[in-house]
């Protein structure tokens, strides 16, 4: 069964994104040699002269993959928790889960350095105090410290994708395995998900993906990885042409990860769980250990949210931070600071408007897409295409905000001090994100249900909008959630593409860590992470016009 | 039927909207002058408002970022244009400020107020002029550090009681921290990092991560810009700060007009206030240095001409980072 993307729409979306990505790449590489006016390639030898940054790639690799593992356990388990347990608190647990994804990366770094730092880490200290230990339990300034604060920011992204393919599973193969007497845990592992690989695999993929190219924890912790090197290369005097061939480096292993997942995907068909005769899947009733299973799924929401904003949250309402806790010290004025801060409101308002339309463009393009990807998949021009526009996910934003800068600051296309150019960025960095998502989701969707509609005589288009986009709606709204809210808090591009009028949430906020105040600094970050809370539940209201099924 | 495209529709139109409130906002009926600048926005945002209360006609419009970032996104905005979007700028970077006006980018403007500037901090064409000095003291936390135990000098701290006590800027990301290691390098010679190193330092990018540490008593010693430590002690932060007996590091802030501005006359008004007797008398209420030989510093602290520094070659400095950058990387490792 081939639906070819003969009409013009589908190719010209395809091809549209490619070349949107392409683009502030392609400036990177090609515009020394432009500038020069002659063939310029040292930055790829240069990058080997350069034994820190090779140390720098050797760490980033380990802990990206030590951070996939991790993020993908704890991940799957709670998406499994809440969608096909009946535990009490599901929605809640998922809110934050979610919700969490938010915390800027320096944020969420410094929360733990003042809970698990080793000479005055709240946690540390009462440990110490409750067990009478000579020396601090944890060390956050440690490889490991790292790794943990990154599986905390990665956890959200595999389990938003499995989230979405566990909804859309099919009940009639757990329902004949629990029919032929199964046992519950038998069914989860033989069944249930291995049924979801493809999202799994996808959670993971873009787990270690985005690990390859965070900043902000690391920076923060003090640990040597490429993104932070490239940061070094970008200071005065710049070298532009190193930081160019690190990123280029850091792109292998994002496409070795990706043509390992086409790969295990290739066998097509096997993880078609959506077909025409579907119901439902029945949660799994867990009876007396309810509660229990309850406060498992709630240690991740504590770890990730709760004992980190209430070490912001705490500062936040603080008028000295460092000071002896009193009620003397609490105060509401770095609230009223926001209120009254034209910068900080104007970046608020600014990262809704480029996170929503960078979401909105990015869940419409990668449904076609990720469409055209999966039903496709022998074709080698899909597969290329499938890998090109993964690769900005694993280069460091400012990377690509750089390649924009030098596309759009001059004519025949303006867009530098506007804030085009930061939703530009933001599509360009976190389409990926929508393109798994649906990739995975349209996998488990047998081409069957397509086929019926045709051989009523519709057109591919129309089975299209009709057939196939309802059939993915709910993945297309956790698409939209999970591009949106790492644009609100990215900071690397926003921050390189700011010039006055433009600037985002995420600018304003650690401009006032430097100037302000950190705790001015910590309410910014509440208010963000209320926002994304807010605007969750507002898209999840959103249902599709004609209800399939 | 089609959701999608109403989607994007949506996007659509959010989008055109985002543009057009972004050019709105740019356009009005005054003159605006974009500028940018490394100092702190709550020291720099009160002398562009002192600035437009004394020339209602002139906006400032003011990109505020550390140091390698304000830096970066000119040499992206030169290479590109061929010239800066910055009208005006105020930089805490010597070597980049005294390179840009050697590759002719910046206007020379002989104003009325360069006579009452010290000589050591103006330039003699009138290309850049610094009107503040930040210095670098250290400071520690009360908290955790008694008075008596607090390091005195630059070379104490070297002593090993202070192992797992100490926090720098980074310097590979941040141009006050790589000027700090240069300044030590020029001062000591490496042993004085190979020191350091054996007491395992954190360092972090930018003041920010810095003096919340610092504050917070998990890292309770540094060196940090004077303005910051004033900033957290009016705040009744556990903080205080000694000024290294060798001297502190100097660092002025360099104020420049981009050649090439169609805003040049705003620009000179602009850059005879920030000199004025009205600019340093901001600098001075926001506890800052000030470079006017006519009037006194801020209060409670030395006079400028009496804050012992330790010389600091910046042009050897913006020469040898990058080589400093690496050494500095293979230091911290052994």
């Amino acid at each position: 069964m081939t639906i070819r993307p003969h009409s013009v729409a589908a190719s010209s979306v395809c091809l549209l994104s490619a070349a949107l990505v392409l683009l502030p790449i392609a400036w990177l590489f090609v515009g020394p040699s432009v500038e020069s006016g002659t063939l310029n390639l040292d930055f790829l030898t240069a990058v080997f002269e350069q034994r820190r940054l090779l140390h720098a790639l050797t760490n980033t690799l380990q802990a990206s993959f030590a951070t996939a593992v991790c993020a993908t356990i704890v991940g799957v388990m709670l998406a499994f928790l809440v969608v096909r347990t009946d535990i009490p608190f599901r929605k809640t647990i998922s809110l934050l889960t979610v919700g969490s994804f938010v915390t800027s990366s320096y944020l969420q770094a410094f929360a733990y350095v003042l809970l698990l730092g080793p000479n005055a880490g709240v946690l540390n200290v009462a440990l110490m105090r409750l067990f009478h230990l000579e020396e601090a339990p944890f060390d956050i300034y440690s490889f490991w410290g790292y790794i943990f604060v990154a599986s905390l920011e990665a956890v959200p992204l595999v389990f938003m994708t499995t989230v979405s393919a566990l909804r859309t599973l099919d009940g009639s193969l757990e329902n004949s395995a629990r029919i032929l007497g199964a046992s519950a845990w038998r069914i989860v592992f033989t069944i249930s998900l291995p049924l979801v690989a493809p999202a799994i695999g996808a959670g993971a993929l873009l787990a270690f993906i985005s690990t390859l190219s965070l900043y902000g924890a690391p920076a923060i912790l003090g640990i040597r990885v490429v993104p932070t090197e490239i940061q070094g290369l970008l200071g005065f005097p710049a070298r532009f042409d190193l930081a160019a061939g690190v990123s280029l480096y850091l792109m292998g292993p994002a496409l070795l990860g990706l043509l390992l997942y086409q790969k295990l995907m290739s066998r097509s068909g096997r993880f078609v769980t959506v077909t025409g005769r579907w119901g439902p899947p029945e949660p799994f009733r867990l009876g007396a250990l309810r509660w229990p299973t309850c406060l498992l799924g709630f240690s991740f929401v504590v770890v990730a949210v709760l004992l980190p904003y209430s070490v912001l949250g705490y500062a936040s309402l603080s008028k000295a931070a460092g000071a002896v806790p009193s009620l003397d010290n609490l105060t509401l004025d770095n609230y009223a600071f926001i209120l009254r801060d034209s910068l900080t409101l104007r970046g608020l308002g600014n990262s809704v408007i480029a996170s929503l339309g960078a979401a909105l463009v990015a869940t419409a393009l990668a449904c076609v897409i990720a469409f055209v990807e999966v039903r496709q998949r022998e074709r080698p021009a899909v597969r290329a295409l499938g890998a090109l526009l993964m690769l900005p996910f694993g280069i460091p934003s400012v990377v690509i905000a750089i390649g924009l800068i030098l596309a759009f600051i001059r004519p025949p296309l303006v867009l530098y001090g506007t804030l085009w150019i930061i939703g530009l960025a933001y599509l360009i960095k976190f389409l990926p994100i929508a393109i798994r998502t649906l990739a995975a989701v349209f996998s488990q969707i047998d081409s069957s249900l397509e086929e019926a509609s045709r051989i009523v005589g519709a057109s591919p288009t129309t089975t299209f909008v009709r057939i196939s986009i309802p059939l993915v709606w709910s993945s297309m709204v956790t698409a939209t959630v999970l591009v949106f809210i790492p644009c609100f808090r990215e900071l690397g591009a926003s921050i390189i593409l700011a010039t006055p009028f433009n600037e985002t949430a995420a600018f304003a906020m650690i401009t006032a860590w430097g100037a302000v105040s950190f705790e001015v600094t910590c309410a910014i970050g509440v208010v963000m992470l209320a926002i994304t809370l807010v605007a969750q539940m507002l898209f999840a209201r959103v249902r599709p016009a004609a209800a399939f099924g | 039927m089609n959701v999608a495209i109403r989607g994007c529709f949506f996007a659509c139109g959010m989008s055109i909207l985002a543009g057009i409130w972004s050019m709105s906002a740019a356009s009005a009926e005054t003159t605006e002058i974009q500028f940018y600048t490394t100092v702190p926005r709550n020291l720099s945002e009160p002398l562009a408002q002192k600035f437009t209360e004394l020339n209602p006609d002139i906006k400032v419009n003011i990109f505020q970022a550390g140091v390698e970032t304000v830096l970066e996104k000119m040499r992206l905005e030169a290479r590109g244009t061929g010239r800066f979007q910055a009208d005006v700028m105020w930089i805490e970077e010597p070597a980049a400020i005294r390179q840009f006006a050697d590759e002719g980018r910046l206007e020379a403007y002989q104003s009325p107020e360069l006579k009452n500037v010290s000589a050591a901090y103006r330039d003699p064409e009138g290309r850049f002029v610094a009107n503040h000095v930040a210095f670098i003291f250290i400071m520690y936390s009360t908290k955790k550090i008694q008075p008596g135990a607090a390091p005195k000098s630059w070379s104490d701290l070297t002593d090993t009681k202070f192992a797992g006590q100490l926090v720098f800027s980074n310097p590979q990301v941040s141009g006050t921290g790589a000027a700090i290691v240069s300044a030590m390098v020029q001062k000591f010679g490496w042993p004085f990092w190979e020191g350091i190193a054996k007491l395992k330092p954190v360092l972090v990018n930018g003041s920010q991560g810095m003096t919340s540490l610092i504050i917070q008593g998990e890292r309770p010693v540094g060196v940090m810009q004077d303005y910051t430590i004033a900033d957290a002690m009016q705040k009744k932060q556990p903080v205080n700060f000694i000024v290294p007996e060798e001297g502190s590091l100097a660092m002025p802030a360099y104020f420049a007009i981009a050649r090439g501005t169609p805003k040049l006359e705003a620009a000179k008004k602009f850059y005879d206030f920030m000199i004025s007797k009205d600019g340093a008398e901001v600098l001075m209420r926001l506890g800052m240095y000030h470079t006017r030989t006519d009037l006194p510093g801020p209060e409670g602290r030395p006079p400028i001409a009496d804050v012992k520094t330790i010389p600091f070659d910046w042009a050897q400095h913006a020469r040898e980072k990058p080589a400093m950058k690496a050494t500095f990387a293979d230091v911290m490792d052994k």
